[in-house]
């Protein structure tokens, strides 16, 4: 077990995620951060689908009543152990009565808390991940202690695993012409392409939506399917991004998706986060 | 890339794809979409499927390679429907309470529409409603069917929280929230029926292509009906 003293801002339990139900309405979930989430259990030898705390803008406060070890992955959040600082990316033991506290985050914006074994919450529809309706609590919302695995993790001296070229203040997302695109014309073509856009307060795990709107009158479309990575634009022409636990279907133009890769790095951003974004014309 | 089936694929990333068909949502459309997601669901590199009022998703386990062999497996497939059988989909009644208590906007409605209250009910709870998919919520089921009379923009600003069980307006669908949800539609009635639980096998009894029917009760009513959910000898298949 282990014991959440503090919550932090907005602590959530994430595996990959609920493949198999999009069709009856419920989102895939899932880390936000894929890469991250990766690397965190990757470092362990967990494997990929294993259940980790996703820890948004200042982690949690944790007490350990079992031997085991852990890793971080993601933002950096001045975590440490027992008052002392760790590292990211680096595998530590901890030990029964062990406290690690997390602060709130330098450089991006969601770290991965990962524990050998991993968090061994109850699955529901094939996930461990928090969704409200779904799982009985949508994140952490008090003290509670959380079930973990068994550790069979065997460190090997001086290994840190530090993922190459992550930066999280690269302004750039790499988007593909969305199905309705076309319906734009060249002026709103330009401004989306050239202008810097800016993270508005309204961003979740659900939907981003930017400060900047598009001076546009779009039609409302026959209501079909949207993906994380997919943006909307309303009628208003407020730009709506969806995130790993928005809506499964969306009425709106989708004029851009985000490749994978620049979905993880969105997720790392946070409310007045400056982006650009770059068309890619091939897929 | 159009082609003689009517779609246009749309690549959406490096494994996605979307079909979409420019033509007004019908059943015969809806019976194409289901036999297509039915069809793909069985190969073995289609991950998942879905669809919408005209469109149909589909992401596939690995890189979209050749565009090509796609379109024409999907013309394959198509050209095997020719004779649109009608959709052999079940038939629900969901009760649904239309008193003041249960439907904080249906005076508002009903004189926006310049429609008596009663004849807004009955307008509601005589059509029969074709389902096409599923989503916004989960369980949520998207409805065709809805009497021009009834159709209203929905509101300029969402509520925060609509109740699980509300049956609302807005635009031209109705609909049925199956949990608590931020909502923009007007909510003219309430049904005890849960439409979705995630502890049930399966958790969502609605399918596309069944059809449902809203059917009128009162307060009394309503509490006898929640009664026999909770014993478990209610039964609202038709």
């Amino acid at each position: 077990m282990i014991e959440i003293i503090r919550r932090g801002i907005y602590t959530s339990i994430q595996d990959a995620g609920r493949f198999n139900y999009q069709n009856i309405g419920v989102p895939i979930s899932g880390p936000m951060d894929q890469q991250a989430f990766g690397i965190a259990n990757q470092i362990l030898n967990n494997a990929y689908n294993t259940a980790v705390l996703e820890c948004s803008f200042m982690g949690p406060k944790i007490k350990f009543h079992k031997n085991t070890y852990i890793s971080i992955a993601g933002a950096e959040m001045n975590t440490e152990l027992n008052g002392e600082k760790i590292k990211s990316y680096t595998p530590y033991k901890v030990n029964e009565g062990d406290i690690l506290s997390m602060g709130t985050s330098q450089y991006g914006c969601r770290t991965y808390l990962s524990i050998s074994g991993g968090i061994k919450t109850e699955k529901v529809l094939g996930s461990r991940s928090q969704f409200k309706g779904i799982t009985s609590e949508g994140n952490i919302t008090k003290k509670v202690l959380i079930p973990i695995g068994k550790s069979d993790f065997i460190p090997k001296v001086g290994v840190s695993l530090k993922p190459i070229n992550i930066d999280y203040e690269n302004e750039i997302l790499e988007v593909y012409p969305g199905p309705e695109f076309k319906i734009l014309d060249n002026t709103q073509k330009k401004i989306l392409l050239e202008n810097i856009h800016h993270i508005s307060s309204l961003n979740n795990r659900m939907a981003f939506r930017l400060e900047e709107k598009l001076i546009c009158k779009l039609p409302e479309i026959w209501t079909s399917p949207v993906i994380p990575g997919t943006i909307q634009c309303t009628p208003d022409g407020s730009l709506i991004i969806i995130m790993r636990d928005g809506q499964v279907t969306g009425g709106y133009p989708r004029i851009f998706q985000l490749n994978k890769r620049s979905i993880n790095l969105l997720s790392q951003k946070t409310t007045q986060s400056p982006i650009r974004f770059k068309l890619l014309s091939k897929v | 890339m159009e082609n003689k089936s009517g779609y246009k694929i749309n690549i959406i990333n490096q494994d996605t794809f979307l079909l979409d068909w420019n033509e007004k949502p019908s059943e015969i459309l809806l019976s194409k979409l289901l036999f297509l997601r039915k069809t793909l669901e069985k190969k073995p590199e289609v991950l998942l499927c879905r669809i919408g009022y005209r469109s149909l998703l589909i992401q596939l386990n690995k890189k979209i390679k050749n565009l090509e062999y796609w379109n024409q497996y999907f013309n394959k497939i198509l050209s095997k429907i020719e004779k649109h059988k009608k959709l052999q989909g079940k038939k629900w009644i969901i009760p649904v309470c239309y008193e003041n208590n249960f439907a904080p906007d249906i005076i508002k409605l009903s004189k926006a529409l310049k429609l008596d209250v009663n004849e807004l009910i009955h307008l509601h709870s005589k059509n029969t409603y074709k389902v096409y998919f599923i989503g916004f919520l989960p369980g949520f089921p998207y409805l065709s069917g809805l009497d021009p009379r009834l159709h209203y923009q929905r509101k300029a600003k969402p509520k925060l929280n609509v109740p699980k069980g509300s049956v609302a307006i807005g635009g031209k669908q109705t609909g049925i929230y199956t949990t608590d949800s931020p909502g923009g539609w007007h909510i003219i009635g309430f049904t005890p029926i849960s439409l979705f639980n995630p502890k049930t096998s399966p958790p969502c009894f609605i399918k596309p292509g069944d059809t449902i029917c809203f059917q009128k009760i009162d307060s009394n009513s309503l509490k006898d009906i929640e009664i026999g959910l909770q014993r478990g000898d209610y039964n609202f298949f038709k």
